[in-house]
């Protein structure tokens, strides 16, 4: 009864529609063992990705001040407009998904998609830094229909006074490929803006801070759902340097239209003044990101220059270099201070005419006046006596053509011509007349402005080389001071204690008796002095630098101190292409030793009470009682 | 009429899995809404079930025969609903599915599944042919085609094809010859490359081409494939806990208290929980097919085999949609989604099948 014919023919369908189902449901598992199983780790991973996000929290970059507590770089708050890429397969996909809301440059998409990869996937991708608070409230506007897109706070670097010592501070930039290698960099990552020039750069592992962050959970609305983790960002520590902005400013208005370089020194210290290059530059163009353009026409511009010409740029020092012979010629005595030598204008030495810059020649000529005529003649002679190797010692031991050890990157080292050093680096032999121009500091003779500064603070301070810097002190966001800086002597040269008093009373009266500084005089202030006028081209009998084209008109100097008993600044002043040193140069020099002892006594009267010192001064009080 | 031999024969192992499945569809829609603004949403589905059970029971009262007698009044009733809303209905998200009343809405699509498999089944038994020719075929197929065109028109492409697995379960079951199936499934690939280019709206074949192109747009269609997948990857073999889920518990996942249901069990219990509830499907689809196996006549096996074939269409097409091997297509899963119509008729359809096997020995 229970199985009539034709319920057995539907027997069959029905067998079929079994096996059917049980195909179907071991298709299903293995679809599910697939995705549950196999690829676990994948989608698992996406899954966090989804709704794990993190958001920084920069950490502001510490402050840099000059000695008074003066602000040089700071912060201002900025917005960057992010993008999450999470939910999309790729960066690509993810700006295509804004483009009708947020269009990109062209340009500015290329950057996004090749800071893609080296941004991990639950961090956005920057798509505007810098944004417009109305881009800003557009954005936040559409956090509903948009959920990807971000809005982060970001401190931006700040330079109140653009252009103002620009070389020396420096500036800062996203870390290159090369710093992503190098261990010193280890705790930035990709995209973070660090150091890239002068202090920002020498000083970046106490300017930046360490980014904190907030580990989010958030809804496919990406809003906040819950706080799992947050890490404080930690600012960066405040430098103050020994620079004085005010001196740098004025004596960056004394450069204006001219190109080269000032250091203003304390020979006592090796403290660093001011530090002038001109031209500058308005390091917050670095701040932002730079178009493609705009970076072209940035380098196109002569106006501007990154150049830190005091420590990077090498110079042929010319008659300044005659201090150095003098010492050298007087520790070596090979000569007397008193013993005169005779200039008829030239002198023929190896068969070659030297001529001096004084046609009719200065006749009878010892130390003081070769030193105050700057008298050639006197020197090439001293230059033949003590050959160039004996000249190229004292003038390493005396900080030529050595790096100072100032706390700046890319210093440069400069030269003093050997015969060994041609040997070595042309396979020729040494022509004793280049000796000659040695020793009047032509030729081969390269140093940085920075290296005479340094040379003169030890005439003046009596034979100690210190090393320059511009670091004062370090301190954290509440105003502690974590490091002081002292400063570093290199070495002490014991010289006879006459060789310098006699070269400082040559250099006194280059600026006082009638020497070639006379323009640098300034009264009620004793100072001393050497001119340098560096040729670029050999001049054949008397071409005058005026007929030159610009370009290869010498370089003028002027190297000096004051006050002349107790040297307290050293000013080394360097005008490319001047002309003439006494000409050019000198002038520029005394309104800096002019305006530097005015501010001392500003300052004096004004009692100069600094931000920072002042702290300190309480805080040593309080501790006290 | 009613009888105490009916009960020994009563399927009480299929009543019990339909309820536990139906309870664990009740757990898991309070998973996946107690965070949401509708937190109450499992005690309307208790509802639901609730109803659908005395539904079901009510049905086990009354010979199926005489049920079949009567659908086509039943199936009439069901496309005059059908039509209600395309007439008097007002538009929620595009579609016109709905009949409102009181607080209370319905689905006539599903009062008229339950119809059309009845009256379906009532024409192959009448019929009383061993095999069945084309010219057979063809007045069921108008039958399953009006309620399935009127769906279509609402618009719900997903729900007018379950008129389709009816039409064909049914029909395979009663002995359609194996070619004319095959004519039967090429008309309806004609019909379905017809409607792509006159009916088919928009979206619809948006929902299609990004499917098979899934790259196409993230943020919309495809994201929901994508979604899908990782919740139920990311589930693991242990899953992520109850009421853990991410991705459903932060609405990575769309509607997941009704189509995405299954999606949130393989996130949050895991391969081991997906095992558990297909091997639950598996035996509740065993035990259906055991009851079309021994029922009486062929009216019991049809529309045991009909509701056969509608619910494992719909399962299938579900866990394809979770899995990420088909298109997202609004279509529920039996007995775990949330929705009060859908719940009832898949109840009424058990009640049926239960009722078909208690009375295999009864005259």
């Amino acid at each position: 009864m229970r199985l009539q014919p034709e319920i057995n023919h539907f027997y069959s369908r029905l067998k079929v529609l079994q096996y059917l189902t049980i195909l179907l449901f071991l298709f299903f598992l293995s679809a599910f063992w697939y995705l549950q199983v196999i690829h676990h780790d994948y989608y698992s991973q996406l899954s966090e990705i989804n709704h794990l996000r993190i958001v920084s929290l920069r950490a502001p970059r510490g402050a840099i001040l000059d000695y008074r507590g003066e602000l040089l770089a700071g912060n201002r708050p900025s917005y960057n407009i992010a993008i999450y890429r999470s939910e999309f397969n790729s960066a690509r996909e993810a700006l295509s998904n804004i483009r009708s809301f947020f269009p990109l440059r062209p340009e500015e998409a290329t950057a996004v998609l090749q800071s893609d990869r080296s941004v991990p996937l639950n961090r956005p991708l920057v798509i505007r830094g810098d944004a417009s608070l109305e881009e800003v409230a557009l954005v936040e506007s559409r956090k509903v229909v948009y959920p990807n897109l971000s809005v982060e706070v970001e401190p931006k670097r700040l330079y109140p006074y653009h252009q103002l010592a620009a070389p020396t501070i420096g500036y800062i930039g996203e870390l290159s490929p090369n710093e992503i290698k190098n261990p010193a960099y280890r705790r930035f990552k990709a995209g973070d803006l660090v150091g890239q020039l002068g202090i920002e750069k020498t000083y970046n592992h106490y300017l930046a801070g360490t980014d904190g962050w907030i580990k989010q959970m958030v809804n496919s609305k990406g809003s906040q759902v819950r706080v799992l983790q947050r890490q404080e960002p930690q600012p960066g520590k405040t430098i103050t340097l020994t620079l004085d902005s005010h001196l740098q400013r004025y004596i960056e208005s004394l450069f204006s239209g001219l190109r080269g370089a000032a250091v203003v020194l304390s020979p006592q210290s090796g403290a660093i003044i001011a530090m002038v290059n001109s031209p500058s530059f308005d390091p917050n163009l670095f701040s932002r990101r730079l178009s493609s353009a705009g970076w072209s026409e940035w380098l196109g511009n002569p106006f501007y220059s990154l150049q830190n010409r005091c420590i990077q740029n090498l110079y042929p020092p010319g008659s300044a270099f005659k201090l150095l012979i003098a010492i050298a010629a007087l520790e070596e005595e090979v000569i007397n201070p008193s013993a005169k030598l005779y200039c008829y204008g030239a002198i023929y030495l190896y068969r070659h005419r030297f001529s001096c810059h004084a046609l009719g020649g200065h006749g009878l000529v010892d130390l003081y006046k070769g030193i105050v005529h700057s008298c050639n003649v006197y020197f090439y002679q001293l230059g033949q006596r003590l050959g160039a190797n004996r000249i190229a010692d004292y003038a390493h031991k005396l900080g030529l053509g050595v790096k100072t050890g100032v706390d700046l990157p890319y210093e440069k080292e400069g030269l003093i011509p050997t015969p060994q050093w041609k040997e070595a680096q042309w396979g020729e032999k040494w022509n004793p007349g280049e000796t000659i121009s040695v020793a009047i500091g032509q030729g081969a003779v390269q140093v940085t402005p920075l290296q005479m500064a340094v040379f003169i603070s030890a005439i003046a301070n009596g034979g100690t080389i210190y090393q320059p810097y511009l670091l004062e002190k370090v301190s954290d966001s509440w105003g502690r001071i974590l490091v002081r800086n002292h400063p570093k002597v290199s070495r002490r040269l014991s010289l006879k204690p006459n060789t310098l008093k006699q070269v400082r009373k040559g250099m006194w009266g280059v600026v006082n008796d009638n020497g070639t500084g006379w323009r640098a005089w300034v009264e009620g202030i004793d100072m001393a002095g050497k001119t340098g006028t560096a040729q670029l081209v050999s001049s054949k009998g008397g071409v005058s630098d005026k007929m030159l084209p610009p370009d290869l008109r010498s370089h003028a100097w002027f190297v000096g101190f004051a006050p002349f008993d107790h040297p307290e600044v050293v000013v080394v002043v360097l005008v490319e292409n001047g002309g003439a040193g006494g000409v050019a140069a000198a002038p520029i020099a005394g309104k800096i030793f002019k305006a530097y002892f005015a501010g001392k006594e500003e300052a004096k009267t004004a009692g100069r009470p600094t931000l920072s010192t002042a702290s300190q001064e309480s805080k040593s009080i309080s501790s006290q009682e | 009429m009613w009888e105490r031999r009916l009960l020994a024969n009563f399927d009480w192992g299929l009543l019990a899995l339909v309820i536990i499945t139906a309870a664990v569809g009740v757990v898991l829609v309070f998973s996946a809404t107690h965070k949401t603004a509708q937190p109450y949403l499992y005690l309307t589905q208790l509802l639901w079930v609730s109803i659908g059970l005395g539904l079901l029971l009510i049905i086990l009262f009354f010979d199926y025969h005489f049920l079949a007698q009567i659908s086509k009044y039943i199936y009439g009733i069901s496309l005059l609903m059908l039509l209600y809303p395309l007439l008097f209905g007002s538009e929620v998200s595009g579609v016109r599915r709905w009949i409102r009343w009181g607080g209370f809405s319905l689905q006539p699509s599903e009062v008229a599944k339950i119809a059309t498999l009845l009256l379906l089944a009532y024409y192959y038994a009448e019929m009383e042919k061993v095999v069945l020719r084309f010219r057979d075929v063809i007045i069921p197929g108008l039958m399953a085609a009006l309620p399935a065109g009127l769906v279509a028109l609402q618009p719900d492409l997903g729900s007018s094809l379950t008129f389709v697995a009816i039409y064909l379960g049914v029909s395979f079951v009663a002995g359609a010859r194996l070619r004319v199936i095959g004519q039967l499934i090429l008309i309806l690939l004609l019909i379905a490359v017809v409607s792509w280019f006159t009916i088919l709206k928009d979206y619809q074949k948006e929902r299609l081409t990004t499917f098979l192109k899934p790259r196409l747009d993230p943020a919309d269609a495809g994201y929901q494939v994508r979604q899908l997948k990782i919740a139920v990857g990311s589930g693991g073999i242990w899953g992520k806990g109850f009421l853990s889920g991410s991705q459903s518990q932060l609405e990575f996942v769309p509607a997941q208290h009704t189509d995405f249901i299954f999606s949130l069990l393989a996130e949050e219990e895991g391969f081991v929980g997906t095992v558990l509830m297909l091997a639950i499907y598996l035996v509740i689809l065993l035990r259906i097919l055991n009851s079309a196996k021994v029922a009486r006549d062929p009216l019991g096996v049809f529309i045991t085999g009909g509701f056969l074939s509608l619910f494992l269409f719909q399962l299938s097409t579900n866990i394809c949609m979770t899995a990420g091997l088909m298109p997202t297509s609004g279509l529920p899963i039996p007995l775990l989604s949330y929705g009060g119509s859908y719940m009832i008729a898949t109840l009424a359809g058990v009640g049926l099948v239960l009722n078909v096997r208690m009375r295999r020995t009864v005259n």
